[in-house]
């Protein structure tokens, strides 16, 4: 009998070690996004300033649609263009020493400053404003930690059951109602 | 030479042998992309090659979804007038645009195994009908094949095994199999970005534009909030849906989304206005309208499985 | 000797039939023949093929052992032997008939973390089940009568997995029957069909069988009886199927009906060549039978397609049978060459081990009752809770799981518990230590597999590791610029666009813009009044003072939704929000009339 338990045991430690490996993290971890940094900048000998999302959002009374202009009603969130930025950024906006860089950068930086990968694939349909509609926050998504808002985004590395636990009703403390959950509704 | 070596050397040429296998189809890539003119041909070439046509008989007008799970509100579908139509095939190509549909090879072309989602079966456009009870559905082994509560017989490409018993099964032969990787052969050319490409290996078939539908869908519900609360805030509901939102329709005093003004590419692009698209449970939708007066046909291998596209033909 | 050739012979056939599966590999279904109507071809036919001959080689040894008709050692291992590798050579052939060949493992019904499920509703679901079950099961069988003859314990273990395999054998072929019958093809609907194909496997591996026999140099008159019978059967079947549907083919007509009544010509069955070439006889008009069933569409039509990878895949079946079973009875061979052996021809060859006790039938029933009974009880407890887990799960919204459904895996589920539960103990403890190990690591890669099957994969994809066209450029831009926001009501513009400033409601956003910015102008209803709709559009499209220009962000229409926006939000909130901004009052009136003038 024992051999049974042990035959048991090897069996399950290799499921939860194919899950570990295998079940990747919400968030993969990605240097933080940096103006500049698309290809089209590259050949620009633009210094690189690193964005921080803590200082553009709620301290200054910003959320996340004034940049990302889609993201409560539209398909896609959308990264802002470089007017977009300058709408704030012709102003100097602060005497710390940096921002004359960022000014710099900025008078270099390319029409759209931001590369965006979408992560993705095709044949899945999401669409940023009828997850707005329903109350679900950006940052319910977009973080390592469900409802925290962080610093750097980007990178996120969405697995299917992450959405399929939503739509059934298992989320944090029953946050959302159930959604759909055919195919056809979120697949094409 | 001792046996064991024999083995081995037989096990390294079986191994051998099948990489030669493999080697000798190597597929060229092409990088220039097919044009509008390939399309065109194809779809002449296909119309020549004209299929025998199914028997009609009379179905019903389709009703509420039969299969669980059922939406009460929609039910999406066509109904193609007959009478209306001259089988120019305008429809085909349309549908090829819309949905990317490849070309195929010389050798599939000859044996008629075009992709088109719509064929001239006896100068009838003959597509997917979208049976509520769909037979395809049921053997598909991974469940790829499936339903939504709306009325639509969906097709999940990345589940797809490739079985090829769903088409098998299919009764009106309207799936369509991808011999070919259309896109390392050049023979994919991606019209319509909203439309992902398929691999080689996966069925495909009509998908009623389900593409146009969860857009029109997900459009309706970012906004629904908005445009409620503006509604009844002030009698501005007229200016906030100025920029051709999608239709409102009202059931039991919450807003529902039931598809108004949406087209499937092969009704926009039918000159006669013969393919009319709907929801049949929308007594309003013109398909309802149309099809209450006239006589509804279905082939006959499905006419019992409720068809969401049907044939008219005759005024009642 | 005879099996070292045939192992020659097996690797030469392997050569080219390599070549063949390495094309339809790399090709995809397009390469062998397949029919226009159906998709199907010939790997679906040689799979049917195959898998009959597999059922026969266990319905020799466990029925005739089950129904105490004893065969010698020889005879029953070599069918045994047959089945285990005619499954193997089998289960290639599904595999390849497989558009995705990666995507096979969705079949398992096994749940993963999304809770995908295979569809249950399926035959190819429970043809998958059933198959599995039936190689592991036959494996089991097979080890066990390899390990009696070395360890007494196995032997009463052969019995009670004789019966279980007994009903197994029916049911996996009429599984692989309801592939075809439950469809809509025309050509394929009978309920006769089960049976159909029970007698045809039956036939075609009994032939299968004399044939290897007769490489053995020997003959067992009972299986050729039989065999004769069941070719009666067979003919049976197809007037009935000719009645039916007007289905009619000829070449299978004539070898697999025809031919094989040679038999009743004594001098050619008393010659071995004789036997050997009925035998292939029926074998081939059973492919043939097969053949013309996986591809229904004109006969002619099929057959004229049949090209060379359809022979190469062909060889490639017959290639690794043989070389299989003469690679397993050489490997094997002090098994079969016991000191019990008969040599020569027998009727009814007694096995030594059953001997023993030739007339206490009844005795030995209750042993293999009571042998059976705790494994039973339990392969019925493991199915039920499976069942009750199955039915109970929601899946996605896409289809309804009937219980009828999964009534084809109720059995063969039983059999495969309550077969390990039967040998698992048994087997453990004559098991050396090397196999332990292996078992082990084998469970745990198993495990491994199960696991990452659950888990599934992250939906990352990089978008620039699309191979082929790049997608059109008029895909909707990832960034702001232009007017790329595609649904756009006022209020949401409004929200994206003017709210960082001017607020949600109309009034300011007080915390963003007292850090940064002046005041920007109060939106009271009388002022915009005053402006009017037009130059209100001016100054959102083309800016003042310290409001950008949004001429290339927003599209004038929008502009003049905006306005109205802009008007029924001041009308709402125009006392309140002079209320509540008494003290800014000034320095707005102040900058406003600053500004009037530029207008």
């Amino acid at each position: 009998m024992k051999y049974f338990w042990s035959g048991v045991i090897v069996l399950l430690f290799g499921f939860l070690l194919a899950d570990f490996l295998l079940g990747e993290p919400r968030v993969a971890t990605r240097a933080g996004m940096e103006l500049g940094s698309a290809p089209l900048a590259k050949n620009s000998a633009a210094p690189l300033v690193a964005f921080v999302h803590s200082l553009h959002g709620d301290s200054i009374g910003l959320t996340c649609v004034n940049c990302h202009s889609g993201a409560k009603t539209d398909a896609r969130a959308f990264m802002p263009t470089k007017a977009d930025c300058m709408d704030c950024h012709r102003l100097p906006l602060t005497e710390k020493p940096g921002i004359e860089a960022l000014d710099s950068a900025m008078k270099t930086a390319p029409e759209e400053p931001w590369v965006h990968k979408n992560v993705l694939p095709p044949h899945v349909v999401f669409h940023h404003g009828v997850h707005a509609a329903a109350g679900v926050d950006c940052y319910d998504c977009h973080t390592a930690r469900p409802g925290v808002e962080q610093d750097v985004y980007g990178g996120e590395s969405f697995r299917m059951q992450d959405c399929m636990d939503c739509h059934r009703g298992v989320n944090p403390a029953g946050k959302f109602k159930p959604a759909a959950t055919y195919c056809g509704a979120c697949h094409r | 030479m001792d046996r064991r070596e024999f083995l081995k050397l037989c096990m390294t040429m079986a191994a051998g042998f099948t990489l030669f296998g493999c080697r000798s189809g190597g597929l060229t890539d092409k990088l220039s992309g097919p044009a509008l003119k390939d399309f065109e041909d194809e779809v002449r070439r296909a119309m020549a090659q004209m299929k025998p046509g199914f028997r009609l008989v009379k179905v019903p007008m389709p009703g509420e979804m039969k299969s669980s799970p059922a939406d009460r509100e929609n039910r999406f579908g066509m109904a193609i007038d007959l009478d209306a139509c001259d089988g120019c095939g305008k429809c085909i190509l349309a549908c090829n645009q819309e949905n990317n549909v490849p070309l195929v090879s010389e050798s599939l072309a000859k044996q008629g195994r075009f992709m088109h989602w719509i064929e001239l079966r006896d100068g009838i456009p003959t597509m997917c009908f979208h049976c509520s009870d769909a037979p395809c559905e049921k053997v598909c082994p991974t469940g790829a094949a499936n339903h939504t509560p709306d009325g639509l017989s969906a097709m999940m490409y990345k589940r797809c095994a490739g079985s090829r018993f769903c088409g098998a099964n299919c009764p009106v032969q309207a799936r369509k199999f991808n011999y070919e990787d259309a896109r390392s052969l050049g023979h994919a050319k991606q019209f319509n970005p909203q439309v992902p490409l398929r691999d080689k290996g996966v069925m495909e078939k009509c998908s009623l534009c389900i593409q146009r539908l969860q857009n029109d869908r997900m459009n309706f519900k970012a906004n629904a909030g908005l445009a409620a609360i503006a509604g009844a805030k002030s009698g501005l509901a007229g200016i906030t849906g100025a920029k051709s939102g999608p239709a409102v329709g009202t059931m039991s005093g919450k807003i529902s989304w039931r598809g108004k003004g949406l087209q499937t590419a092969c009704a926009m692009a039918c000159p006669k206005h013969a393919i009319i698209f709907g929801n049949w449970l929308d007594e309003s939708s013109d398909l309802v309208k149309e099809a209450k007066v006239r006589n509804l046909y279905a082939p006959e291998g499905i006419a019992k499985l409720d068809p969401s596209v049907v044939y008219m033909r005759g005024r009642r | 000797m005879i099996f070292r050739i045939l192992l020659y012979i097996g690797l030469g056939l392997l050569l080219p039939g390599c070549a063949a599966l390495g094309y339809s590999l790399w090709e995809g279904p397009a390469a062998w023949s397949t029919d226009v109507r159906t998709f199907w071809g010939t790997p679906v036919s040689l799979f049917v093929f195959w898998i009959g001959i597999a059922h026969a080689g266990t319905l020799i040894s466990a029925i005739f052992l089950a129904l105490d008709i004893h065969l010698d050692r020889r005879t029953s291992m070599l069918a045994e032997l047959t089945t285990l590798c005619a499954l193997v050579v089998a289960a290639i052939f599904p595999l390849m008939h497989l558009g995705v060949l990666e995507n096979f493992y969705m079949v398992i019904p096994f749940l993963d973390a999304r809770e995908n499920f295979a569809n249950l509703r399926s035959p190819l679901v429970w043809d998958f089940c059933c198959i599995a079950i039936y190689g592991i099961l036959s494996a089991l069988f097979f080890v066990i009568h390899l390990g009696s003859h070395k360890f007494e314990q196995l032997k009463t273990l052969r019995k009670p997995m004789a019966w279980l395999l007994f009903p197994l054998v029916l049911w996996v072929h009429t599984i692989v029957s309801l592939d075809f019958a439950v469809t809509f093809v025309p050509e394929w609907r009978g309920a006769f069909f089960p049976l159909y194909f029970i007698a045809g496997a039956i036939y075609s591996g009994l032939a299968m069988v004399i044939a290897l026999l007769a490489a053995e140099g020997r003959r067992i008159r009972l299986l050729e009886k039989i065999m004769m019978a069941f070719s009666w059967l067979m003919f049976l079947f197809w007037v009935w199927n000719f009645a039916l549907k007007g289905d009619w083919s000829v070449s299978a007509f004539i070898f697999g009906a025809l031919l094989p009544q040679l038999w009743w010509v004594s001098s050619i069955r008393e010659n071995t060549i004789g036997r050997i070439a009925i035998a292939f006889s029926a074998i081939l008009g059973m492919w043939l039978e097969r053949f013309f069933l996986a591809a229904p569409s004109e006969v002619a039509e099929t057959a004229s397609n049949f090209g060379w990878i359809d022979f190469g895949l062909l060889l490639f079946g017959l290639g690794l049978f043989l070389s299989l079973v003469a690679f397993g009875r050489i490997r094997l061979r002090k098994h079969f060459d016991g000191d019990d052996i008969l040599i020569g021809e027998v009727e009814v060859a007694l096995e030594s081990e059953s001997a023993s006790a030739p007339a206490n039938a009844a005795p030995d029933k209750t042993t293999t009752l009571s042998i059976l009974r705790f494994p039973l009880l339990l392969g019925i407890l493991v199915t039920i809770l499976y069942i009750v887990w199955a039915t109970s799960q929601s899946f996605f919204d896409t289809f309804d799981l009937p219980v009828v459904s999964l009534i084809p895996i109720v059995y063969p589920l039983i059999a495969l518990v309550a077969g390990i539960a039967l040998c698992a103990r048994n087997l453990w403890e004559i098991a050396p230590r090397k196999l332990k190990l292996f078992f082990v690591i084998g469970v745990g890669m198993i495990g491994f597999a199960a696991g990452a099957y659950f888990a599934g994969g992250s939906s990352a994809e990089p978008v620039g590791e699309i191979s082929g066209p790049k997608p059109n450029t008029s895909d909707p831009a990832l960034s702001t610029s232009g007017l790329a926001l595609s649904n756009t009501t006022p209020e949401a513009l409004w929200n994206a666009r003017c709210a960082a400033c001017h607020g949600v409601d109309g009034s300011f956003n007080e915390k963003f813009v007292r850090e940064f910015y002046p005041l920007p102008q109060k939106l009271s209803a009388g002022r915009l009044d005053s402006l009017g709709e037009d130059s209100l559009v001016n100054v959102i499209l083309n800016g003042r003072i310290n409001m950008n220009p949004y001429g290339g962000r927003i599209s004038r229409e929008e502009a003049v939704g905006l306005v109205r926006h802009m008007r029924a939000l001041a009308g709402e909130d125009s006392i309140a929000g002079a209320n509540s901004l008494v003290g800014t009052d000034s320095l707005v009136v102040e900058k406003s009339s600053a500004g009037e003038d530029s207008l």
